[in-house]
C-alpha cells in the first residue's frame, strides 16, 4: 500500500491539512477496493504525493502542459503525483456546501480513484466515479 | 549534434551563457571548464539525469536537481534555473510525453528548482536520444551561450573534444 504525502504550498485558504491528511490515508484501502476499467497504478505505487497549489500555478501547468488555461480543481499523473488547486476547491467547496476541508479530501479521493482505474471521460464513467467517491468521502468524512 | 541540440532547444541561440561564462582567452577558459565543471558536476549528473527522466522517476530527479543546485557558484545556478525554466514553458514537447508536465507540476509545488540540464534531460528523453547525442547538444548549448553563438565550427569543435576526452580509451591489445 503506498505511502501517502499531503503538502499545501499556498496561504490564500486554510485547510486542516494533518486532519485531512489523516482522513484521506483512511480512505486509502476503500479506494484500494474499488477498482475502474483503466489501468490501476495505485497498487503498485510505493507513494503519492499530493500538492495543494494556489489557482495561478495549477493554471500555469494545466494551460502549458495540458492545453487548459482555465485553473481547476485537481490534476493527477499516474506517476502518483497529484496537484490540487486551492481557490478552485474553494469555490466548489461553496457550490457543493461543503467544508473546503472535506472538498479537498474528496480531490484527493478523486485523485486516488484515477489511480485505481477510474476516468471521468464520458457522463457514465463520470457519474459512477463520482458516486464512488462521494460514498469514500461520506465513510472517512467523520475524522475531520 | 547542432540539430539534436536545436531540437532539444528551439531557442538556444537566444539563451547566453549558463554555468560556461569565459573571459577574454574563451578557449583556455573552455578547457578550464570542462575539467573543473564538466567532467566532475555536470557530465555525471547528465547521466544520473537522463537514467531517472527515462524511467519517470521524477521525484528522483527533483532530488538531483536541488543537489545540482549545491554544486554550482550562485551565479551560474540563477542562470541555469532561468535557462531552464524558459525552455521548460517555451518548447514544443512530443505528443504523450507526460514527464515535462509532472517535473512543471514538481516545480510549481517548489520541489525543484528547474536546471538547465535536468530539463534538457527531460527533453532528451523525451526526443529518444542517445547518451552521447544528449551530452553533446548539452555542451552545445554551453558552448554556444558563452563562447560563439556565430561561431558553429569552433562550437563543434570544443563540443568533439569534450565528448572525446570523457569516451573511456580503447582497450590495448596484447599479442602473445
Amino acid at each position: 500500500m503506498p505511502d501517502l504525502h499531503l503538502t499545501n504550498r499556498q496561504r490564500g485558504i486554510a485547510f486542516a491539512v494533518p486532519k485531512i491528511r489523516s482522513a484521506w490515508r483512511a480512505a486509502l484501502p476503500l479506494c484500494l477496493e474499488l477498482s475502474g476499467d483503466r489501468a490501476r497504478p495505485l497498487p503498485e505505487l510505493g507513494e503519492v504525493d499530493a500538492y495543494v497549489l494556489n489557482d495561478r500555478r495549477i493554471a500555469r501547468m494545466h494551460a502549458d502542459f495540458l492545453g487548459d488555461p482555465a485553473p481547476t480543481d485537481v490534476i493527477t499523473f499516474e506517476h502518483g503525483e497529484i496537484f490540487l488547486g486551492a481557490e478552485t476547491i474553494a469555490r466548489h467547496a461553496r457550490e457543493h456546501g461543503h467544508s473546503v476541508d472535506a472538498e479537498l479530501l474528496l480531490c484527493l479521493i478523486h485523485g486516488l480513484l484515477h489511480l485505481n482505474g477510474f476516468d471521468d471521460l464520458d457522463a457514465r464513467r463520470r457519474q459512477k466515479m463520482h458516486r464512488r467517491q462521494f460514498q469514500i468521502l461520506e465513510a472517512v468524512r467523520g475524522t475531520l | 549534434m547542432a540539430r539534436m541540440a536545436h531540437r532539444l532547444n528551439p531557442a538556444l541561440e537566444a539563451q547566453g551563457a549558463v554555468t560556461f561564462r569565459p573571459s577574454a582567452a574563451a578557449l583556455d577558459d573552455w578547457a578550464t571548464w570542462c575539467a573543473g565543471v564538466w567532467f566532475p558536476v555536470l557530465s555525471p549528473f547528465l547521466r544520473r539525469a537522463l537514467e531517472h527522466a527515462r524511467t519517470g522517476r521524477l521525484r528522483e530527479l527533483a532530488e538531483l536537481d536541488l543537489e545540482l543546485g549545491d554544486r554550482l557558484n550562485p551565479e551560474a545556478v540563477r542562470r541555469s534555473q532561468s535557462a531552464g525554466r524558459r525552455l521548460l514553458n517555451a518548447a514544443g514537447i512530443p505528443r504523450g510525453d507526460r514527464n515535462l508536465a509532472r517535473f512543471a507540476g514538481l516545480l510549481e509545488a517548489e520541489r525543484a528548482e528547474g536546471h538547465l540540464l535536468v530539463v534538457h534531460a527531460l527533453r532528451a528523453a523525451a526526443f529518444h536520444a542517445t547518451d552521447p547525442l544528449a551530452a553533446g547538444s548539452y555542451l552545445y548549448q554551453e558552448a554556444t551561450g558563452g563562447l560563439f553563438p556565430n561561431h558553429p565550427r569552433l562550437v563543434g569543435e570544443c563540443v568533439e573534444g569534450a565528448l572525446r576526452l570523457e569516451r573511456p580509451a580503447p582497450p590495448v591489445l596484447r599479442v602473445a
